[in-house]
């Protein structure tokens, strides 16, 4: 595939294509070389070099082997090198091929075609501080590089890049909604605490990553959505320790290293890329509800039940009676198609680069429109990207990269709202409808809706937040002694700034009947400044490389928030005008990080290697005598196949051990050792002050030893390469905001709490095989964790949320929940505890563990953890001529998710709303009907005793998703070289076009937490859409 | 070129930033730092905590357990049941929100101890006497026995007897009543309140006598007169308020009135409780407290005490004269009780009652409490204390008391779980 053409991706928009393609028609300036003769010992050697489909590799470079002689090749693949020795040995490299060595000899014209390789020992790895060739790696770092192929056009964050394109990655999201944020996980959950993300770092900047959102409007945003990614070139993800102990304290959860694109030597190049799609909610019909007569004759069993259990007459104050469908002439409503529409989305992107030897620059701009498969959820993201470098003498380099993003998100109220609009939709009655006759809204919270309209709500509310930001890095680099001995000082300003803006106008259920606006600011200044020296030398057949840095950060949250409420109408829509101001609010907070770090890295002919780190961080959130943490690590390789012994021929292997101990501090607050009174305790408008933090002055670093042993092995000349990696993690003194008795005057307390386990194996098989005339390449991963508390304070089980628990020798949050053992056939077998709160036949029977008749608390059992056995994903990519598919699919074993959007209603039946067809269907209605469902009673704590937090809505959530589908086809060269353009690619991209799943919800991937403890919840979040989109990739 | 390392190494560690690691918050100042100077702020602080630690369900618990409300198509019966249970929200939030109130009450005394009696240190560690007093009160009514904390501590606590419970708020209302004097409003702690609050507790602990004589000191006051539920409900000054909490929107989260009304409503709410029949049917004709009491809009009924729906607050009433008038009335017993109640029955608008028997007027009483004290958070522990729950409400013995929420007792094994939960 013709990586270099078209290193780019993002089409749309073919008007604006058409007009780019007309202006550029005129000629670019080609600089062709002849070729030369030679003359002499020394001679000159031309030819092309070309990828294995014969294309040009534009850029390659071509060097004398054991010099510094070398070129790059031209726009057509052509070099032309001279004073080559003719014992010489010529090297034809190119990043993500296979770098071949050709003899000189008698030749004068050599061409070469490179094959394509995603493990290249000489290919450049992003690391922490530094960079490192594949062949010295002695850990477990994943390199991930972006092209066509492997781009999804509508992600919006670099995280949805990366779903199951590497092993021991897993990656989810909250929802389908745009932006929704995203949970990586990295090797399991490895902290206790809501912030198990590993940490981001952009180009050198460590940057922040709270929510992209202020106020909550059920779901939160992601802030890694605002980052361009048609720039980025290629994600690291450091996942042992011995590769992210240099990251030291903020290192437990993985690191994600983001490089964005530089302009290359010799290569002028404007790309453009445009895609246009569609995206709908595929599987919106898999929910099936009772219709009017099901609902209506259920309901009124119900009813009839419960008049029958507490003996009730016509006439009595408490009898119920039967209710009847009050629009029968009407057709029952679908809800979901009133909330949902087809999503179109337009994205656009284009970059400009070149380099001289002295100076590249890169400069990239980009644009994407995006709805939401909810009405009214819509993004608009606007990126801009400069980078330039340049060396102003052969001991001084200076360069700057400057990145600014926008980007808007149209939200509509997620999981976590009382107006979450799916659920409200789906737990319609069946004859419910959205308007009355005369056109105004039903409205939730009365005997015609039991639940907010959803309708009314996407109308009446908006809410956006706008995210903008800056990165910038700016470096100057000093280079002494032949280059081996640098010094780096670089400053890198991250800023955020967010605006949050609900608007409840006097229609809105919230809108307190005159409109109420919460106007919400954010500023997030994000400093780093790190000076770093490096050196290194050669002792005969010892390479030595050392590293020594320090480096300080700075980071500062400043919030604003006013919430306002009395608008004339909703036209007036800003804060300022507000009749009433019911509450501002400001807050600062500050944390401050110093560091002291450095690595030293020998090899020995290239076989035995050794890398070492040792970090020093020093933190603001923790007192003084506990701030300072220590964080090292080491590694070892051998490359076996060096070895002399070693005569398997065209195999490469290299085992990799290694240690590191790594930190966490990101999940406490930033005053959490601080005992703290507040201000802002008020009463009668006077200021009043109490205790809002009790402190804990013990709170220290939560610190992981994580252990990996690995191989490399690459047979056939590359055809086949494998990664294989074991490893286990031990994270100790877990940071946990653990519960605690309420009569201490808090619920809960910041400790280090305990420790915790992840072990597991991964394995990654990628294969270069040609069947035929069609290429075919295959990138397989599967990884498997397993995750297991080890010990916890007192041992005890600490029961957490309303259904989760943290119990030694079990998973992190394992579901802790009770058990069904059938459905009471008889009011006999019902113990008499059960009985008077009334428990009838036809009720769930539960497990009672202590059999003492009750069924409470300490009935729930622990079953099942959210965290699947093993995961992973396939990619394939068939080459045939200038056609090219890609079959892109992930895939999870053994993860169970929890059902919730089944428990506050739908499987209720006798309940006010809608129902759950096989539910209400399979309802039980007398002896040996079901042992499976529940009777059919009216009211929530009755049919609620049925629908507990149970197994019973506990389901398998394994799934086989096929992520990605691309068909491409690039433009031949016969076409396209009068034009003089590079490449054309046009293509068809589905996202999401099926998954298999046991789930009955729509979508086992999403979690209305992000929290580990608490992921694999499901509450009507909106599920993943389909989306196709048509695009083109232009190169000139 | 040992030199230019060694000067780079330097300039590496010149750059060293160590005292900018000491960060501290900038809307909070450390504890333990507290002088006489910051007592207004600290007992304003304390109002605060108690008006918004207990959850908005915590002040009309005794309603939903009561009978006098209920949820959407179902019976006062089936919310009761569904709340009475360990695993229960309102249950567990109750319990921990009294808990973090005492905490802060706790940590006044605690303060206010170490300084000399001066008229402000007096008033503020009275107030937090009868705060503490108070927050006992609603831990006793509902969960029988419970820790007695005279000072915070984290202990693994155990619980304590019902009656040192008893003796313990007596102790602090006598406290109270010793440093408290007149308030500058009902909206702040007086020794009045004080006096309110321990007929009550008198009463509920069946020693009448002092309960009618408590409550008779500030009927016969003068300070204080029945007043037209116009006033009393609207936040209008009135006469009849002993000690409300002003529970200012700004600074509250107490939000009553969002449970009571409905999105079909100009002030809007949840509309989550709603009258039950019972009380739907209980205002004679005639009876002025109705129209404040109830109301229907658009054939929805709601509970009208708390007008101010989903985005303002109303204060939550403590004590009023006509609870006293109640307590006087049903502590002398029918013969010499009768005319307080007939006076109050005068006040609303009704005739005169004369029951038959005790138990007759005892049922006047309680009747007449549910018109009167609907929705302020009274009727389920009415009944319990009269014996009545059961018959009254439907309910097993067991749900006499509230269960211990299961998250405690995980955290604090020591705390023992009430009979049958």
């Amino acid at each position: 595939m013709n990586l270099h053409h078209f290193k780019e991706r993002r089409t749309i928009c073919f008007v604006l294509f058409t007009i780019m393609l007309l202006i550029v028609a005129a000629p670019l300036q080609v600089c062709a070389q002849g070729t030369g003769s030679m003359n002499g010992v020394n001679k000159t050697i031309s030819g092309v070099v070309m990828d294995d489909a014969g294309e040009p590799i534009i850029g390659a470079s071509v060097s004398i082997e054991g010099t510094s002689n070398g070129v790059i090749t031209n726009l057509d693949g052509e070099y032309r090198l001279e004073n080559v020795p003719a014992n010489g040995t010529l090297v034809f490299s190119f990043l993500g091929m296979r770098t071949q060595k050709i003899a000189v000899a008698e030749k004068t014209n050599i061409n070469v075609r490179l094959a394509e390789s995603t493990v290249n020992i000489d290919e450049v790895v992003v690391i922490g501080y530094g960079t490192q060739r594949r062949g010295l790696i002695t850990n477990a770092v994943s390199s991930v590089k972006f092209d066509d192929s492997n781009y999804k056009v509508s992600s919006l964050s670099p995280a949805q890049l990366l779903q199951g394109r590497v092993a021991g990655v897993n990656m989810s999201l909250g929802s389908g909604n745009l932006g929704s944020r995203e949970r990586i996980s990295i090797r399991g959950a490895s902290s206790l605490s809501a912030s198990n993300e590993p940490l981001y770092v952009v180009d050198g900047v460590p940057i922040t990553n709270s929510n992209g959102n202020l106020y909550d409007f059920g779901e939160a945003m992601s802030s890694l959505s605002s980052l361009n990614l048609t720039d980025i070139e290629s994600v690291e993800i450091l996942k042992d320790a011995a590769s992210a102990a240099i990251y030291g304290s903020r290192a437990t959860n993985g690191v994600i290293l983001i490089t964005t694109k530089s302009g290359k030597e010799g290569r002028t190049e404007v790309k453009v890329n445009l895609n246009a799609g569609v995206s709908h909610w595929a599987n919106k019909n898999k929910v099936k509800l009772a219709d009017s007569n099901l609902y209506l004759e259920a309901y009124n069993e119900g009813v009839d039940n419960y008049n029958r259990q507490y003996g009730l007459q016509v006439g009595d104050a408490n009898y119920l009676t039967h209710i009847s469908n009050p629009h029968p002439t009407i057709r029952d409503t679908d809800w979901l198609d009133l909330i949902t529409q087809s999503a179109f989305q337009y994205n656009a992107n284009v970059s400009l680069s070149g380099g001289t030897k002295k100076t590249n620059f890169y400069i990239g701009v980009g644009y994407s429109d995006q709805e939401g498969v909810i009405r009214t959820n819509s993004i608009q993201k606007m990126t801009l990207n400069a980078k330039i470098n340049h060396e102003f003498a052969s001991w001084l380099e200076a360069g700057a990269n400057i990145t600014g993003t926008y980007i808007k998100n149209n939200q509509v109220p997620g999981a976590n709202s009382g107006a979450q609009i799916l659920g409200r939709a789906i737990q319609k009655r069946p004859f419910d409808l959205p308007y009355k006759p005369n056109g105004e809204y039903y409205l939730g919270g009365t005997d015609e809706l039991a639940y907010h309209n959803p309708v009314q709500i996407l109308n009446e509310e908006t809410k956006y937040v706008e995210n903008y930001r800056y990165i910038g890095n700016f470096y100057a680099l000093l280079k002494f002694l032949n280059n081996r001995l640098t010094f780096r000082t670089s400053f890198y300003p991250d800023m955020g700034y967010t605006y949050d803006y609900t608007y409840y106008n006097e229609n809105s259920p919230y809108g307190l009947g005159v409109g109420r606006i919460i106007d919400y600011n954010r500023f997030v200044p994000n400093t780093t400044f790190d000076n770093i020296v490096t050196y290194q030398d050669k002792f005969g057949s010892l390479n030595f490389s050392a590293m020594a840095g320090h480096s300080y950060q700075y980071i500062k949250n400043r919030t604003s928030m006013i919430d306002a409420n009395g608008f004339s109408s909703p036209a007036i829509d800003v804060v300022g005008v507000a009749a009433q101001v019911a509450g501002v609010n400001g807050t600062l907070s500050e944390f401050a990080m110093e560091s002291y770090f450095g690595r030293v890295s020998f090899d020995l002919l290239d076989r035995y290697i050794f890398n070492a780190t040792l970090r020093t961080d020093g933190s603001s959130k923790f007192a003084r005598s506990v701030r300072w943490g220590v964080f090292p690590s080491v590694s070892l390789g051998w490359n076996i196949s060096k070895e002399k012994f070693f005569t398997l021929p065209d195999v490469d292997l290299k085992f990799r051990a290694s240690y590191g101990k790594t930190g966490n501090q990101e999940s406490i607050g930033n005053y959490a050792s601080q005992p703290q009174m507040s201000d802002g305790l008020n009463y009668g408008y006077n200021v009043g002050i109490g205790v809002t933090n009790f402190g804990n002055e013990e709170l220290t670093w939560e610190k992981a030893d994580q252990y990996n042993l690995g191989f490399d092995l690459s047979i056939l000349s590359g055809k086949v390469n494998m990664v294989f990696d074991v490893y286990q993690k031990n994270t100790n003194n877990l940071l946990y905001n653990a519960p605690t008795p309420a009569t201490t005057g808090s619920t809960s307390m910041t400790k280090n709490i305990g420790s915790m386990r992840n072990r597991g194996v991964e394995f990654t098989l990628n294969t270069y095989l040609n069947l035929g005339k069609v290429q075919w390449n295959s990138q397989f991963n599967i990884s498997s964790n397993k995750n297991m508390l080890t010990s916890l304070l007192g041992d005890e089980l600490i029961a957490i949320g309303s259904n989760r628990a943290l119990q030694v020798g079990k998973e992190l949050g394992a579901f802790y929940l009770y058990k069904m053992e059938g459905i009471y056939q008889y009011d006999g077998e019902i113990p008499i505890e059960q009985y008077n709160i009334g428990v009838r036949a036809g009720d769930v029977k539960w497990y009672d563990a202590d059999n003492n008749g009750i069924i409470n608390d300490d009935d729930r059992v622990v079953m099942g953890s959210a965290f699947p056995k093993f995961f992973g994903g396939w990619n394939n990519t068939f080459k045939y001529k200038d056609f090219q598919l890609d079959i892109f699919f992930n895939y999870s074993y053994g993860n169970k998710v929890y059902a919730e959007w089944k428990t506050e209603s739908l499987a209720k039946i006798g309940y006010w709303p809608g129902y759950l067809e096989d539910y209400a269907k399979n309802r039980w209605t007398g002896p040996g009907s079901t042992t499976k469902y529940a009777r059919s009673i009216n009211g929530s704590a009755l049919s609620g005793f049925s629908a507990k937090n149970s197994d019973r809505f506990l389901e398998d959530g394994s799934f086989i998703r096929l992520q990605m589908l691309t068909l491409s086809y690039n433009l031949p060269k016969s076409i396209l070289k009068p034009l003089n353009m590079k490449g054309v690619r046009v293509y068809c991209q589905a996202d999401n076009l099926f998954i298999l799943t046991k789930y009955s919800g729509y979508d086992p991937e999403v979690s209305r937490s992000m929290d580990p403890s608490f992921f694999g919840m499901d509450k009507f979040n909106i599920p993943s859409p389909r989306t196709i989109s048509l695009g083109i990739n232009a190169n000139f | 070129m040992k030199k230019i390392f060694f000067i780079l190494i330097t300039m590496v560690i010149s750059v060293s930033c160590m005292n900018k690691l000491d960060l501290y918050p900038h809307s909070a100042v450390a504890p333990g730092s507290a002088t006489e100077k910051d007592l207004p702020a600290l007992e304003i602080g304390m109002y605060n905590r108690v008006q918004n630690n207990p959850p908005t369900e915590a002040w009309i618990l005794n309603d939903l357990l009561g009978g006098t409300v209920n949820t959407l198509s179902s019976n006062p019966i089936d919310l009761i049941n569904s709340i009475l249970s360990p695993l229960n929200g309102i249950v567990s939030n109750s319990w921990n929100g009294y808990f973090g109130a005492l905490y802060q009450v706790n940590n006044i005394i605690s303060i206010t101890n170490d300084f000399s009696s001066t008229a402000e240190r007096d008033r503020v560690k009275g107030t937090a006497h009868y705060f503490r007093a108070y927050i006992y009160y609603c831990l006793v009514t509902h969960w029988g026995e419970v820790p007695i904390l005279r000072v915070n501590t984290n202990d693994l606590v155990s619980r304590d007897p019902v009656e040192d419970v008893w003796a313990f708020i007596e102790e602090d209302l006598d406290e109270a009543m010793e440093l408290l004097g007149t308030s500058t409003n009902y909206y702040y702690v007086s020794r009045d309140a004080a006096i309110a609050l321990k007929a009550r507790v008198m009463l509920s602990q069946q020693k009448n006598e002092a309960a009618a004589t408590l409550a008779e000191s500030l009927i016969t006051s003068g300070k204080y007169q029945l007043d037209a539920f116009e006033k009393i409900f609207r936040k209008i000054q009135n006469t009849e308020v002993i000690f409300a909490f002003e529970n200012n929107t700004e600074e509250s989260n107490n939000a009553i009135s969002n449970l009571f009304y409905g999105y079909f409503m100009p002030n809007k709410g949840s509309y989550l409780y709603r009258p039950s029949q019972s009380v739907l049917g209980m205002f004679e004709d005639g009876d002025l407290r109705k129209p404040m009491s109830l109301d229907n809009v658009a054939g929805n009924d709601v509970v009208n005490k708390y007008p101010g729906g989903q985005g303002g607050r109303d204060p939550v009433i403590i004590s009023r004269l006509a609870e006293l008038y109640l307590i006087s009335a049903e502590a002398k017993g029918r013969v010499a009780g009768l005319s307080r109640l007939n006076e109050l029955r005068q006040k609303r608008g009704l005739e005169p009652v004369n029951p038959a028997t005790n138990d007759a007027f005892l049922n006047a009483i309680l009747l007449e409490r549910k018109r009167e004290l609907m929705a302020e958070g009274f009727m389920y522990y009415d009944y319990v204390r009269t014996g009545k729950a059961m018959s009254e409400l439907g309910i097993t013995k067991i749900q006499l008391l509230l269960p211990v929420p299961g998250a405690e007792r995980r955290s604090n094994p020591n705390l023992t779980q009430n009979e049958g939960y």
